[in-house]
């Protein structure tokens, strides 16, 4: 499976640069023995030769999607260009850092615009089992308090959130 | 290794030190000893928990409670009830300010509850760099579903029924143009998606691309086996690079599981697809001109016909359609015509995309019902004005649509009641103005935008739109005369009946628009030599009251040029011949004496 | 090669191979100018007049539509650019809640129009019909940092941070 993002220890991210090919990628890099988990594993490499493969391959993601909703705590970074603009990568080094720090498990993965764009950065928090939770306009100060209060101890940071998703 | 059956957790942060963590672990220490304890129970002191305003903090596990504000006199307490009699001492726990079920839903929020996410579905919650969680969510099924269940004709005759009509501006049915394109005679077809969003204040389609890049790949497969062709491009403006970065995993990853390339789940249909980046011309949204830059040369449009369904790409036949009409078709195709044809209105089928920006205070992108009002979107959507500041109007559909006044603000969103309204679907923008904006300068501003993104290939857009830019830059500048109201009226008509392609024809929307509705804006700058809404600063005449100045002195020292002048405690005066009106000493003024006119 | 006869500098050697592999890889694609182009600017960060002429001969494309393309496209620039490019967005959000008078400040504190570039190469000033981050509108991006929610008088400090 292609995935190519961290390749090394460094996880990049173009920013949204104009016109300017030449300075249109940004690093920055993750902590050592960073708690980043990407999903490689989910679905074996395989080339889909036929429509009960992909029906095969659907199920099993499905599957191991919920199984993983079920075992892990996931958090969310809003990453689309409105998130990025609005400082959504230096909360998530600011996830990383915290995370590492406190030795938490926890998978970190990313999507794109929701389109509150008044509300970036944004940052969901789910629990195992529990519902999908959004906070809004997060600094990275804020991020301690995400990180204890909810991830680590299922505590609701109330004056962050912004709303939850209905389906899990 | 010794088992316990126990772990009391005391925080030893520095804040729950001080507020007697170490008492409070020693006290544990002497009371497990009291119970004989000491062997089961292990004492551990944990680094801060960030949750300062709440220590000490204690957590007994296997159990995980969470007790806050703990005090050395609580600990006998916690240690016979919890630890010998495993019962939960309630009032130390901490109570969590909410619940799970306190917090609304998103359908619950007003920025939700009107929307209805049919483009954006997976925008926002899957990550848009893993197949397999847009593939968990359904991702694909309608490929599958086309590719062995349906004929191309049945492809065509489904999205013909679903009434989906273009969502990059224009509105033609896209069941139509597929079907033209699937006419043409020619082996060779080519497949386009215009990912050149240039209007300013839309951006839509790059949060398609950047949130669920696959809902677009898998729509234009679904679409090349329709129309029946074997490579595909999709041209994206240079300046998303995230959007291209995403869509170039998706594509890899795609083509690794043999969702596209050679002999796709052993259907025998074939689909290769290309990027192509843009090189930052606005023009390139136009059809030809962007087939024009794909083939490598300046991309200016041509004349149709032959129009690409007949001759496109390279000469062959082609069909294009933009991100979000792409991003539509796989649920059309999984949920059947039916269904998406249940949204809506009788000539508008589905819902649209907008970006909600100016000065509104929930900016951002929402997706409605075709049919929605204005009313809904600005004031239940988008939270209505920043400020108390009067609402005068949206401008929708950027540099090609039209200004939307007040009075009509309960007009239905669909590609046909905009049109009579003198604006256009467009793209999706979708500017909210108050009253401080000022019409004549938003319309100087959309055709200063179009003069300078013309090509310069036909004269009606290359000359018109400079003249009538000329025109609305003097007339904001206060040196207008009667006429010049005519001449654009005259202006516009001719450029949008002659010009060669879309950016043209479009062009003098915003002036006529504005002219159409907010005519006495411009006649007050003409006549009366104002601007009403205090936005043209060569219009602007700044006076001192000389009743309220008190003569402090604040606006003399603040003002840059040395205007004002005046004794101390005795009214002040601006001198109009230097005043330059940047505004700052009415800024400054703390007793509202200087009048802005 | 250098015209004044001078040994080249490692850099502009290694400048060269890139060109060279930038042609291989886009030998024989059809519509393969503008990429050529893209990269080309992305090597040398500007498009230099011997480069465009390289580029005419090894595609085989005429100079006159090389030049032409060239100077449609409004990513591509024939001239040095700044170390910082500052980017002044005045898309219509950022239009109607001031994006003109940040421009003008800028204008001030650079002392430069816009696409101008400072004689020390620091800075050049472009603007942009939007960035796309309506929501912190007005908008300025120095490089690849966006500032958002401006006023003029934040300027100052955010432009001093850019060497």
């Amino acid at each position: 499976m292609y995935f190519p993002q961290n390749e090394g220890k460094e996880v990049k991210t173009p920013g949204f640069g104009v016109r300017s090919q030449k300075n249109s990628s940004q690093t920055w890099s993750i902590p050592e023995n960073s708690v980043l988990i990407e999903d490689k594993t989910l679905v074996a490499d395989v080339t889909l030769k036929s429509r009960e493969d992909l029906k095969q391959l659907r199920e099993k993601a499905k599957e191991l999607v919920a199984a993983r909703e079920t075992g892990r705590t996931k958090v969310i970074v809003g990453m689309g260009t409105c998130g990025i603009a609005a400082g959504a990568r230096e909360v998530m080094a600011a996830i990383l850092e915290e995370l590492n720090r406190r030795n938490v498990q926890a998978t970190v993965t990313q999507t794109g615009c929701i389109g509150m764009c008044e509300k970036e950065p944004l940052v969901d928090v789910q629990r195992p089992g529990e519902k999908r939770i959004t906070y809004g306009n997060v600094k990275p100060s804020d991020v301690p308090r995400i990180i204890t209060g909810h991830v680590l101890h299922g505590h609701i940071v109330e004056d962050l959130v912004v709303a939850r998703f209905e389906e899990i | 290794m010794q088992l316990v059956r126990a772990h009391v957790l005391v925080c030893g942060g520095t804040s729950c030190t001080s507020s007697g963590s170490k008492q409070v672990q020693e006290v544990f220490q002497k009371e497990l000893e009291k119970h004989k304890l000491e062997q089961e129970v292990k004492i551990v002191e944990t680094g801060c928990h960030g949750f300062c305003e709440m220590g000490p903090l204690v957590i007994i596990y296997p159990e995980g409670t969470f007790y806050v504000r703990v005090t050395p006199e609580d600990v006998p307490e916690l240690v016979e009830e919890h630890l010998l009699k495993g019962r939960i001492v309630n009032r130390l726990l901490y109570k969590a300010p909410v619940t799970e079920e306190q917090i609304p839903t998103y359908k619950e929020i007003a920025f939700y509850r009107k929307q209805l996410r049919v483009a954006l579905r997976n925008c926002g919650s899957i990550n848009p760099e893993n197949i397999q969680e847009y593939i968990a969510r359904g991702g694909y099924e309608g490929l599958e579903k086309v590719l062995f269940e349906m004929s191309p004709e049945d492809v065509i005759a489904e999205v013909k029924r679903s009434g989906l009509r273009g969502r990059g501006g224009g509105g033609f049915p896209t069941g139509l143009k597929w079907e033209f394109c699937r006419r043409s005679p020619g082996d060779l077809k080519y497949l386009i998606c215009n990912a050149d969003e240039g209007d300013p204040g839309a951006f839509m389609d790059r949060s398609v691309l950047e949130g669920d890049p696959h809902s677009v790949i898998e729509g234009m497969t679904i679409a090349a086996y329709g129309i029946g062709c074997r490579e595909g491009y999709i041209y994206v403006r240079a300046e998303y690079p995230l959007a291209i970065k995403r869509l170039k995993i998706a594509i890899a990853q795609a083509e690794e599981l043999g969702l596209l390339g050679e002999n796709i789940l052993g259907s025998g249909f074939s689909f290769d697809l290309h990027i192509k980046e843009g090189a930052g011309a606005f023009v390139c949204g136009e059809e030809t001109a962007l087939m024009a830059s794909i083939e490598g040369r300046r991309g200016m449009p041509r004349v149709r016909p032959p129009f690409p369904a007949q001759r496109g790409l390279w000469d062959k036949p082609s069909n294009i359609n933009n991100v979000e009409t792409y991003a539509n078709v796989s649920v059309i195709i999984l949920r059947g015509a039916d269904w998406f044809a249940g949204m809506g209105t009788e000539k508008s089928k589905g819902t649209k995309v907008f970006a909600l920006t100016g000065k509104i205070n929930n900016t951002g992108l929402v997706e409605v019902p075709m049919g929605i009002t204005l009313r809904e979107i600005i004031f239940e959507i988008g939270g209505g004005i920043v400020g108390d500041k009067q609402f005068k109007g949206v401008q929708i559909g950027g540099p090609s649509g039209g200004c939307i006044p007040v009075e009509l603000i309960d007009t239905p969103i669909d590609y046909e009641s905009l049109i009579a309204a003198g604006a256009m679907m467009g793209s999706g923008g979708l500017v909210v103005m108050d009253e401080t904006t000022c019409m004549v300068d938003l319309a100087r501003f959309f055709l200063n935008f179009t003069q300078s993104e013309s090509c310069g290939k036909c004269t009606p857009c290359r000359e018109g739109t400079k003249r009538m830019l000329e025109i609305l830059t003097r007339i904001c500048e206060g040196k207008g005369v009667p006429e010049d109201i005519d001449t654009l009226e005259r202006l516009g008509r001719v450029i949008k009946g002659t010009a060669l392609c879309g950016l043209g024809n479009t062009a003098p929307n915003p002036v006529l628009s504005t002219l159409r509705y907010f005519r006495h804006e411009y006649e007050a700058h003409i006549m009366d030599k104002r601007c009403p809404a205090h936005a043209c600063s060569a219009l602007l005449v700044f006076t001192i009251d000389e009743e309220k100045c008190i003569g402090c002195g604040r606006c003399l020292k603040a003002c840059p040029v040395g205007a004002i002048s005046g004794a101390k405690k005795e009214p002040h005066k601006i001198d109009p011949e230097k005043c330059i009106k940047c505004g700052t000493c009415f800024e400054k003024c703390r007793q509202n004496a200087i009048l802005r006119l | 090669m250098c015209e004044c006869g001078c040994t080249q500098p490692a850099e502009d050697v290694q400048k060269e191979r890139e060109l060279e592999t930038l042609f291989e890889s886009w030998r024989g694609v059809k519509g393969s100018l503008i990429p050529i182009l893209q990269g080309a600017q992305a090597i040398y960060g500007y498009l230099p007049r011997e480069v465009l002429l390289q580029i005419a001969r090894e595609t085989g494309i005429p100079p006159s539509r090389v030049f032409g393309v060239a100077t449609f496209y409004a990513q591509f620039h024939l001239s040095p650019r700044g170390r910082n490019i500052v980017r002044v967005c005045l898309g219509t959000a950022c239009h109607v809640r001031g994006g003109a008078r940040i421009f003008e400040r800028v204008q001030q504190e650079l002392e430069i129009g816009n696409n101008e570039t400072t004689p020390d190469l620091r800075f050049t000033l472009e603007t942009v019909a939007c960035l796309g981050c309506c929501g912190l509108s007005p908008v300025i991006m120095v490089n690849d940092d966006t500032h958002g929610r401006l006023a003029p008088d934040k300027l100052k400090d955010i432009l001093v941070n850019y060497q």
